[in-house]
């Protein structure tokens, strides 16, 4: 590699911290839990340096790791509160993640929150961070068509439950800046 | 309007602000507070351990300790508020006195190599006196767990063993039990079901009744009620939940336990049924996050 470890990291940090901390900050209801996730992919990305892929793969990889820290985040359980505490005091201050607001309760939102885990994962994904099948396919660990079925039949899914809902779907999941 | 809609932030508002940025302050007090962790962890015996055990030595008095020669962290350690010995994976506690000072039980939990506090926390009446946590806010090594294991034969205030990995380095903060003020969260929720087998009358026999029928004994007792939904997710029995708000949860639902979490509030949790998918139901606020091991 020929980069000492230090210099890695902080590239790996500068180029994909803004996004780490989007994704985190989408899928936790608190900024504390988020910054606790930031603060725990980026100290497993550190520690398992090695492990992590050159470029824009890196991004993919934290996305990865960051899913599972936040699968096995335990409700209240904050395990970086010394590291975080000037990030979490900073995202008090900030309007924009301060006053953010809670669960969405539109019927788009409701029925959304209603589809299987891994449904809502895999269009956030699609929607949210703007990734294409083979970039979530790196995400969740599985192979591209993989990750082209299960999005096609969580979109389906999704489909379904607005119809039932009585909602018209043909805009709702016309998914921003994807083929999809 | 799409899904896209309902992300909570969006990269491009986030970057806009000095947060959303690696350069902001936040930022780059974790990058450095992150660099500073030694990249490979090293298991190997504690120098700091060490420090802690003999400055313990030296300071007190009134006493038991018992070490290994030439400085490794002592094995056994007494004072007026409790006892340790510790093993292998593990450390044996008696409290002998539940009301002495937090920092008694503090000297004795790093006498014996924890980087330890101890602090009061606020419990339910049948707490008051036992060990609360432990609390773990730094790094925890995955994969393995700390377990708590209460003692009934004891005849000091509380017996038990705490089993946590060899050469834990992280800080720790041990609760022990007081009693909570009205309305004060407890530290540690008390399940009011099943009842004890010594008195199978007693107790609130909530366990497999219907949500409705412990709604009203629970509004007839004044208390607060929050609603936890769990679903079992795996074949060996484990799950996840969340808290639920009470227009979504159907009265016909069973009752799995109910826990007091406070003098006047009660949590209700309900082992969601195979008609409810999993994670289906619109997730409510989580309730505080505790505050005693921080006060």
């Amino acid at each position: 590699m020929g980069v000492d470890p230090g210099s890695r990291f902080e590239e790996i940090y500068g180029s994909s911290y803004g996004q780490l901390l989007g994704y985190a900050l989408r899928r936790c209801l608190d900024p504390d839990d988020a910054a606790d996730v930031v603060a725990e992919t980026f100290l497993i990305a550190w520690r398992r340096l090695e492990e992590v892929p050159e470029g824009d793969e890196a991004r993919l990889w934290l996305f990865g790791v960051a899913r599972k820290v936040l699968a096995n985040q335990r409700r209240g359980e904050r395990r970086h509160e010394r590291r975080t505490a000037a990030l979490r005091a900073e995202l008090a201050a900030t309007p924009l993640v301060a006053d953010l607001p809670g669960e969405d309760l539109s019927q788009l939102g409701q029925v959304f929150r209603a589809l299987p885990e891994d449904d809502r994962e895999l269009l956030a994904l699609v929607a949210w961070e703007r990734l294409d099948p083979g970039q979530i396919a790196r995400v969740l660990g599985i192979t591209r068509n993989a990750a082209r079925v299960r999005i096609y039949r969580a979109r389906k899914r999704f489909a379904r439950a607005l119809a039932a809902a009585g909602i018209d779907h043909s805009r709702a999941v016309a998914l921003e800046g994807s083929g999809l | 309007m799409n899904i896209v809609d309902l992300a909570r932030v969006r990269d491009e508002e986030l970057v806009k602000e000095p947060v959303g940025r690696p350069s902001g302050t936040g930022a780059r007090a974790l990058l450095e507070s992150i660099m500073a962790e030694e990249r490979t962890p090293v298991r190997r015996p504690s120098v700091r351990r060490r420090a802690f055990g003999l400055a313990a030595v030296a300071t007190l008095a009134a006493v038991l300790v018992v070490g290994v020669p030439f400085g490794g962290p002592v094995t056994e350690y007494a004072n007026a508020a409790v006892s340790l010995k510790t093993g292998g994976n593990y450390i044996e506690v008696v409290i002998n006195d539940p009301e002495a000072d937090a920092a008694a039980f503090t000297e004795a939990f790093r006498a014996v190599g924890l980087d330890a506090e101890v602090k009061k926390a606020p419990v339910a009446p049948e707490d008051v006196g036992k060990l609360v946590g432990p609390v773990l806010p730094g790094d925890f090594p995955t994969g393995t767990g700390v377990t708590i294991t209460h003692e009934d034969n004891c005849a000091s205030a509380w017996c038990g063993k705490i089993s946590m990995p060899v050469h834990y380095t992280g800080k720790v903060v041990f609760g022990i039990g007081r009693p909570a003020a009205p309305g004060e969260r407890y530290a540690t929720p008390v399940s009011m079901s099943p009842p004890p087998e010594s008195d199978p009358l007693g107790g609130d026999k909530a366990r497999g009744k219907r949500v409705s029928e412990v709604r009203t004994d629970m509004e007839r007792l004044g208390l607060k009620i929050s609603y936890l939904v769990m679903w079992q997710l795996k074949p060996d029995g484990s799950g996840g939940g969340y808290n639920v708000d009470a227009e979504h949860i159907d009265g016909d639902w069973t009752v799995a336990d109910v826990r007091k979490t406070a003098s006047d509030a009660v949590e209700v949790m309900i082992q969601a049924g195979p008609d409810v998918p999993p994670n289906s139901l619109p997730q409510a606020p989580p309730p505080p996050a505790a505050t005693w091991w921080q006060d």
